[in-house]
């Protein structure tokens, strides 16, 4: 019987122990291509937190009941179903956000992190615990997403939220808006990461 | 070791074939059921949330700043009819329904086609006409043709559009008296990958173009996505130019046909525009959906309808539709 | 002929100027953990573009016949509903795909193991469905862009997986060995497929 876990544990064991984007490589796809701008990053972090934590709940509530010939499928459909509600809820609410999101709210289905805790962990677990694990994969997911938002449209465009934070002096750096800057960032975040925790570094 | 017998009875078995079609349909239920609870329910956000995306692009082609819509109050606000109290230069946008063939007001057409009744009111009826829907239209009279829709044929259909409506918006940026400043046109292309839908902003004279700008298209970000990229826009704007002359891109050449086009590189003269780097079909798809629409097939006998009311105050419509093959 | 030829250049489009992997980066996770050794890599590059190749025109097919307002076999607006199509498609696909690689071809059912059930959450696969809706493909149209997507997909990680082989040999920092250093690789590889837009 493993010890149950805290609910301490469980939400921030996944933001810096286990962060889903620098060690388990899920959810690369969308935090590459919505973190040009911090308001982008903020909102896709939010529909992963919200869907995560939600699937997690919905799958560990049936998870008994789930025949294993139709797994995936079932998952997958509770997981696009969330994530279609979210879409709509942002074309109703945040027309402008919809449009620039369009493709990947929908890729939020195949966000690695949602299916992968789905099966790899609410199938096991508790209605509790997967739902704050949900929410604590979310909230890594979302760390490295802010952190990169935050020197692509700082260093790319000058600014925060829109708004002009850097001087006018400041010659904004196209590289930063590219999208293999945050291959760089995130490269070098993950060292940043592994030299605090290094037991995460890879054999040689 | 438990007896065999015990395990299965205690056990639920949920891969039998049984749990296998429950689960499965109940999940479908409770899925679909919030889905489509979420779609409907939400449906008025967000078609209110289109068409506050279309009128914000259309004054924004205008050349309306933010500043100006502060005073007003809100993008709705700028599309309300002035009312006694408002000062005589208070700008506002005039929303009509004009048939593109005749040039004139098309109001009752768009009723029948809309399938109001005469009791709604004209201004709800030109709110409610969606041109797109009605390019699509399908209903045809005695003749064979299509009452609401007309089919181009090749030699015609420039800008890859099809089939396109009878009756289009044209929006007004006009003053309490009733002096209109802008003519705004709503207009649509093939480009690459997809139909680029936009508003273009005509100057009164109908010769120069103060803007264009384009709300939903599925172009290559970076190369025909660039339609998008505020420099480029810029181009289609009226500025000083060196000589301190305010200028504008003139549409037609002095043949009377039209001459605006967006050229390979850069831009020679008035009557060209930038080339966008890397996506000659894009630009190409610009320049062709900017012919069409000055065009026989587009606004052509409207602007010159307006060009004769304006000189002469004869309202009588001069059906500029030579050329336009009708195919039913 | 003019067909054929924009076919071509849809096919080299999609497998180049807008490489699943390294322009719009979908499939990361997969591309990026599978892509140690160069073998594995191929096997997954290939039953990419084979469920690629299959599920891009099934669901142009459903977009188009059912979906979309005004379809002939059901004109209400129904687009609400692609994604989960889309995806049911997808697993749909897979699975079926493994059945048949285990049943007929079973040494290639092995080379693959977890590799095919992984596809289903391969954001490219999703994605290239998705796009091929936004761009309005035909069906033509949409088939090559299967093919040509999941091939462009394929080299990205055949690619990425020969110079991880090779880094092998190098001196990296503890700190950014392994994934850290991967991401700084693609990261230069995409920024080399960045000069493709200038065409």
């Amino acid at each position: 019987m493993a010890k149950k876990a805290s609910a301490k544990d469980l939400i921030l064991d996944p933001v810096f122990n286990n962060n889903p984007i620098a060690l388990q490589i899920l959810g690369i796809c969308s935090a590459l291509a919505v973190t040009t701008r911090m308001d982008k990053a903020f909102v896709m972090s939010i529909a992963v937190i919200f869907v995560t934590a939600l699937s997690n709940a919905s799958v560990a509530f049936i998870r008994n009941r789930i025949p294993n010939s139709i797994r995936i499928i079932v998952q997958m459909t509770i997981i696009a179903s969330l994530v279609i509600l979210v879409d709509q809820f942002l074309k109703a609410f945040s027309y402008g956000l919809s449009k620039e999101l369009a493709v990947f709210v929908g890729l939020i289905i195949t966000n690695c992190i949602v299916m992968g805790r789905a099966e790899g962990f609410a199938m096991q677990n508790t209605v509790r615990d997967s739902f704050l694990d949900g929410i604590g994969n979310g909230l890594g997911y979302s760390m490295i997403l802010i952190v990169v938002a935050f020197f692509r449209e700082l260093f790319g465009a000058g600014k925060l939220f829109g708004s002009q934070v850097l001087p006018s002096w400041y010659e904004p750096n196209g590289l930063m808006l590219l999208s293999p800057s945050a291959f760089f960032i995130i490269g070098f975040a993950i060292w940043a990461l592994r030299t605090w925790k290094i037991d995460q570094v890879e054999e040689a | 070791m438990q007896p065999e017998n015990e395990n299965t009875e205690a056990k639920f078995d949920k891969d039998s074939i049984g749990n296998v079609f429950i689960t499965a349909l109940s999940v479908c239920l409770v899925c679909s059921f919030l889905v489509a609870g979420a779609a409907v329910s939400l449906k008025s956000w967000q078609d209110a949330n289109k068409k506050r995306d279309i009128m914000t692009n259309i004054v924004r082609v205008a050349g309306i700043e933010d500043r100006d819509i502060d005073e007003v109050g809100s993008i709705e606000a700028f599309f309300k009819e002035p009312a006694e109290g408002d000062a005589k230069d208070r700008l506002y946008i005039k929303d009509i329904l004009i048939d593109l063939e005749t040039g004139e007001s098309a109001v009752e057409t768009a009723r029948q086609f809309l399938g109001l009744d005469e009791s709604v009111d004209e201004k709800e009826v030109i709110a409610s006409y969606d041109q797109y829907k009605a390019a699509n239209d399908n209903r045809k009279d005695k003749d064979g043709k299509f009452i609401y829709a007309k089919r181009l044929d090749k030699s015609n259909d420039i800008a890859g559009l099809a089939k396109i409506e009878r009756i289009s918006h044209v929006y007004l940026l006009q003053d309490a008296e009733g002096n209109v400043k802008k003519y705004i046109f709503p207009v649509r292309g093939k480009g690459l990958w997809s139909v680029l839908y936009g508003f273009l902003s005509v100057e009164p004279d109908f010769q120069t173009i103060s803007g264009l700008t384009y709300y939903t298209h599925g172009e290559t970000p970076g190369l025909g996505g660039e339609v998008d990229n505020p420099a480029w826009k810029k181009q289609w704007t009226i500025k000083e130019n060196r000589k301190g002359e305010m200028v504008g891109k003139q549409i037609f050449g002095d043949d009377g046909e039209v001459k605006i086009s967006v050229v390979k590189g850069k831009a020679q003269d008035d009557f060209s525009v930038d080339g966008l780097a890397g996506a000659t079909i894009t630009s190409n798809g610009v320049t062709n959906m900017l012919e069409f629409w000055f065009g026989s097939n587009g606004f052509k006998a409207y602007i010159e309808k307006q060009q004769q009311t304006g000189s002469s105050g004869d309202t009588a419509s001069k059906a500029g539709s030579e050329g336009v093959v009708d195919n039913g | 002929m003019d067909y054929a030829i924009d076919l071509i250049r849809l096919f080299l489009r999609c497998a180049f100027f807008e490489n699943l992997a390294l322009v719009y980066f979908l499939g990361m996770c997969t591309f990026l953990a599978v892509s140690k050794n160069v073998k594995t890599a191929v096997g997954l590059g290939i039953a990419v573009i084979v469920v690629q190749a299959i599920t891009v025109p099934i669901n142009n097919l459903i977009y188009n016949l059912i979906l979309k307002e005004g379809a002939p076999l059901y004109p209400a607006d129904l687009e609400f509903l692609g994604l989960i199509c889309y995806i049911g498609v997808i697993a749909a696909m897979v699975q079926i795909l493994e059945m048949t690689l285990d049943r007929f071809f079973p040494p290639l059912y092995n080379a693959l193991g977890i590799f095919l059930p992984l596809i289903t959450v391969n954001c490219a696969i999703l994605g290239g469905s998705l796009l091929m809706v936004q761009n309005k493909y035909d069906f033509v149209q949409s088939c090559v862009y299967g093919v040509g997507s999941g091939f462009g997909w394929a080299i990205a990680i055949a690619a990425l997986a020969a110079i991880r082989e090779k880094l092998k040999y190098s001196d990296i920092p503890a700190g950014l060995r392994g994934l850290g250093i991967t991401f700084i690789v693609v990261g230069l590889m995409a920024l080399g497929f960045l000069a493709f837009s200038g065409i």
